[in-house]
């Protein structure tokens, strides 16, 4: 009786083993989520019609801050010259590349006269050209 | 009389044999067999998506036979680790395959190129068990012809977010337009795909 006992009793112990450490067994699973929606975007606002001043060959351009649909500040303007014909010429001064101003001033050779328009601009963005300002004469 | 005859039933040697074969024989095949079908069977959770943008069911699909993704933190003690031939008892496993999802949801405002801005996402758990969301990814479609995909990139989670059970919870994570955003994304509508992962138990 006994020698059948203890191969059984060890296998039954090791059996009782098993459950005690399978019972408290702490199981984890991964968890998907997903879901989609919509990411909207700003618009970027047109340019304000800028006022032109001229002092010798020097003319001086100022123009209104304008602001993306929601409200923040655009990142800057370029600013356009054109002359009688409505052909644009190439500005300078303060006025060349993107003014973070709102105003900027350049030498000009010629005599006019002369308008001048902004475009907000934010990154690879550009709003919609200003309305040109008053024509402007310089002196050279 | 034989010592075992005052002993009480519980602690006589027969009963412990064959309360051990019995443990031994019940404990091996069930665990297998939910190894085995943790590993095989199909779920599919359909949770509501809630935000700002009219609600739409949220399909999550594991397909039979899928793998689970990298383990995290988290990690099994005592499960049968199925197909590698380990033992049962003492040894570490990953986390076992997809058993629940949750819905992301979030609608994200005035973006513009190179600005970074708080997104609000609500993590929603349709299951009876509380899920820790561990990371969100965003990415994003094209709209329209002039404003093409991948345009979106986010920070991701900063901490954990833990959402009971048939509960839900919200994070905020940045998100940006990319600086070469063209024209053409300007009042786009701009389609946000987010995916999670979490560990639940």
């Amino acid at each position: 009786m006994r020698r059948w006992l203890r191969p059984a009793s060890a296998l039954g112990t090791a059996g009782v083993a098993v459950l005690l450490l399978a019972a408290p067994a702490l199981a984890s699973w991964t968890a998907a989520g997903s879901g989609s929606a919509a990411g909207m975007t700003d618009v970027m606002p047109a340019g304000a019609s800028p006022t032109a001043g001229a002092s010798g060959d020097v003319a001086t351009v100022t123009w209104a801050a304008v602001t993306l649909a929601g409200g923040t500040p655009v990142a800057g303007y370029v600013i356009a010259r054109y002359n009688a014909a409505g052909a644009p010429q190439t500005v300078g001064g303060t006025c060349a590349g993107v003014v973070t101003t709102t105003t900027c001033t350049e030498r000009v050779v010629g005599s006019g006269p002369w308008t001048y328009t902004d475009t907000p601009v934010v990154a690879a963005w550009t709003g919609a050209e200003s309305p040109p300002s008053n024509a402007v004469a310089t002196i050279s | 009389m034989p010592p075992s005859a005052s002993r009480p039933w519980w602690r006589r040697r027969r009963f412990l044999v064959v309360a051990g074969v019995a443990g031994l024989a019940l404990a091996v095949p069930a665990s297998v067999a939910a190894s085995v079908a943790d590993r095989t069977d199909a779920l599919s959770t359909v949770a509501a998506v809630s935000g700002d943008n009219p609600p739409a069911p949220a399909t999550t699909t594991v397909e039979p036979g899928a793998t689970a993704p990298a383990p995290t933190a988290a990690r099994v003690r005592g499960q049968a680790i199925t197909g590698s031939g380990s033992s049962l008892g003492d040894g570490w496993a990953p986390p076992r395959p997809l058993r629940s999802g949750f819905a992301i949801s979030g609608t994200a405002h005035g973006l513009y190129p190179g600005a970074a801005l708080p997104l609000v996402l609500t993590f929603s758990n349709p299951t009876a068990r509380p899920i820790t969301v561990t990371s969100v990814t965003v990415t994003s479609g094209a709209a329209g012809s002039g404003c093409p995909a991948g345009l979106v990139s986010s920070t991701g989670l900063t901490a954990y977010r833990l959402v009971p059970a048939h509960g839900s919870v919200t994070a905020t994570i940045a998100v940006t337009l990319a600086e070469a955003a063209p024209n053409g994304c300007q009042g786009a509508v701009i389609p946000l795909t987010y995916l999670g992962t979490g560990v639940t138990q």
